[in-house]
């Protein structure tokens, strides 16, 4: 009888911690300047590197990869938690539509906040509402007395990304944001505009959802048999459910702030660990958090080394990766449902 | 009413819209009893059922387990009390066999919750009173729905619950595995424990319990020693059938239906 025992927790994430470290060392050691190996080991512990190089190490290349572990670490938990909260292996922030509406909050600010003076600050809580609002949309539209159908689920999120995307780009146009700030790269999604003030915000977030999640693990393995079975085991099913969707929009809200429209890191990495370590949430949560921020570390660090030295936002990346997936689960998905 | 009673329903009433569903429905079952509740289709069985678990809240009336109010007791010690069998689980990640047993051990644990030992051993034991040791570390996702209820009762067992409510346990089951889950809920009744299942098998009803339920159009037509209840005026009050209730040599009741009296549905009125 195979049981997740203590140990194996410790292992697993153990494994993702390691692979973690060589992804950071990784991301600090390659870009387009060619830093010897030695020189950045200097600038990390602050052993007389060149200046150009401490500059280059410490203000570029670490704090962007720091960002991309908040950030990756963020979408990924939040994938897994509307993954249990929905019952669906599907659901994900982008794919829901609920990165678009945080993203959609973001814009209404930066294009409609000056006029009432509000500053970028405005931006993340901006953010946390859209999200928020489009989780509670998503439950209204889809839902019906606690059964989230698939198929409307899946539709609503489709048709409003559709919708938030052409809301942020006519925003954009008649604000004149087009050409100001990079539009594009929010849409697409990148972490090459780090922002300090925000941040600060995303790992804050990240660490209050897990500190929300953790606790409510066997909860959320319950709810895989559905709520009323989870209720029937003495679990409070609407006040996780509340407490996880709230944690959930707020760690999106950040994500999207710094980094916009990155896609399909909360269904590439759940799915992936599901596969290796099985699908309870003990092990689940806290490896998707650090399985997100290999991942999207990783593809960052491949956007900004590409061959011919241009850019590539990284959500570009994610997506080419996450897309056929997603088709390959849906797929799948019916397969299930429809057999015989 | 004796305030002894394992599980008690007193005047149990409950409104969906302007409906009722279920209409001023009072019994009770005795530690050690197996009651089996049957009826025509939406005659509010389920429903019953899902006050009784605390999932749905009565309209009127109210249900006790052990004598004390279902709101009287914290999450926890009911789940410790009281465990259902749902109709069918249709699951939505690859948990095993196993794990989702030891689900059952959920109100015995911390938040975190890593089972001890112990817990191991009672799923353990569980699972080969319903037979299943050998789909331990199978995905509920490839075990038939046969397969996948037997886990079910086991995760009930493994609850270690004073009353067992469970839904058409063997609606999906072989004969087999029927006789196999009837056994357990039989010897569950054994060992004190009060049993409260809801069936379309009358026959099966009349074998393992001592009282029969009838529910129809959301009221409670008659209770009582299943024996004395199957007869024709009552199957065609309830049911709106013409049936013939028929005794086999070892004394064992099978009811088979000739015909219909009045359409189907036509009993909520």
């Amino acid at each position: 009888m195979k049981v997740l025992s203590p140990a194996r927790v410790a292992f697993s994430l153990a494994m993702l911690g390691s692979l973690l470290a060589l992804a950071l060392l990784l991301a600090v050691v390659s870009g387009a300047s060619a830093l010897p190996l030695s020189e950045v080991w200097r600038a990390l512990i602050g052993d007389d590197a060149t200046p150009a190089a401490a500059d280059i190490v410490l203000r570029v290349r670490l704090p962007r990869a720091l960002l991309g572990m908040a950030v990756g670490a963020s979408l990924a938990v939040a994938g897994v938690l509307f993954q249990a909260l929905l019952r669906n292996p599907l659901a994900d922030p982008f794919v829901l539509g609920v990165s678009g509406g945080a993203a959609l909050g973001g814009i209404l600010v930066l294009a409609l906040g000056s006029s009432f003076g509000l500053g970028y600050a405005a931006v993340p809580p901006a953010a946390f509402a859209g999200a928020t609002l489009t989780t509670l949309l998503l439950y209204a539209v889809a839902g019906v007395r606690g059964h989230v159908s698939s198929t409307h689920l899946l539709l609503t999120g489709v048709v409003f990304n559709a919708f938030a995307s052409a809301a942020i780009v006519f925003l954009a146009s008649i604000s004149g944001l087009t050409e100001s700030s990079n539009i594009f790269l929010w849409l697409i999604g990148s972490l090459s505009a780090i922002r300090a003030e925000v941040t600060g915000w995303v790992v804050f977030f990240l660490v209050a959802g897990l500190a929300c999640a953790l606790p409510m693990a066997r909860g959320l393995n319950l709810l895989a048999l559905g709520e009323e079975s989870a209720q029937q085991l003495g679990i409070d099913v609407e006040r996780q459910k509340r407490l996880l969707l709230l944690a959930t929009s707020f760690m999106v809200g950040a994500a999207v702030s710094v980094a916009g429209l990155i896609g399909f890191v909360g269904l590439i990495i759940p799915h992936l660990l599901r596969l290796v370590l099985g699908p309870d949430h003990r092990l689940l949560v806290p490896a998707a958090a650090l399985g997100g921020a290999v991942f999207l570390v990783v593809c960052d660090t491949a956007a900004r080394t590409l061959p011919g030295g241009r850019e590539l936002p990284v959500g570009a990346i994610t997506a080419v990766a996450g897309g056929p997936l997603f088709l390959w689960l849906l797929r799948r998905q019916q397969r299930r449902v429809f057999a015989p | 009413m004796s305030a002894q009673a394992a599980l008690c329903f007193d005047a149990v009433s409950v409104k969906q819209g302007d409906r009722w569903i279920v209409r001023s429905v009072s019994f009770e079952i005795a530690a050690g009893e197996i009651v089996a509740l049957a009826g025509p289709n939406g005659a509010g069985k389920t429903t019953l059922l899902r006050v009784a678990s605390r999932v749905l809240a009565a309209s009127e009336g109210s249900v006790r387990v052990q004598g004390r109010a279902l709101d009287a007791w914290s999450r926890r010690e009911f789940a410790q009390r009281v465990a259902v069998v749902p109709q069918d689980a249709n699951i939505a990640f690859p948990f095993s066999a196993a794990e989702v047993v030891l689900m059952g051990r959920t109100p015995y644990l911390g938040p975190m919750g890593f089972e001890s030992a112990l817990d191991l051993e009672k799923a353990r034991e569980a699972m080969a009173r319903v037979g299943i040791e050998a789909l331990a570390d199978r995905s509920m996702l490839e075990l038939s729905g046969g397969e996948r209820q037997l886990v079910l009762v086991a995760r009930a067992l493994v609850q270690e619950p004073d009353v067992l409510l469970l839904d058409e346990p063997t609606a999906h089951l072989d004969l087999a595995h029927r006789m196999a889950v009837l056994e357990q809920v039989t010897e569950f009744a054994r060992r004190g424990g009060a049993v409260l299942i809801i069936s379309h098998d009358l026959g099966l009803a009349a074998r393992s319990c001592q009282r029969l339920a009838l529910l129809a159009g959301g009221e409670l037509r008659a209770c009582g020693p299943p024996r004395e209840l199957l007869n024709r005026t009552i199957l065609r009050d309830v049911f709106g059938v013409d049936a013939e209730v028929f005794e086999t040599p070892d004394g064992s009741i099978a009811v088979v239906a000739r015909g219909i009296t009045r359409p189907a549905g036509s009993a909520k009125t």
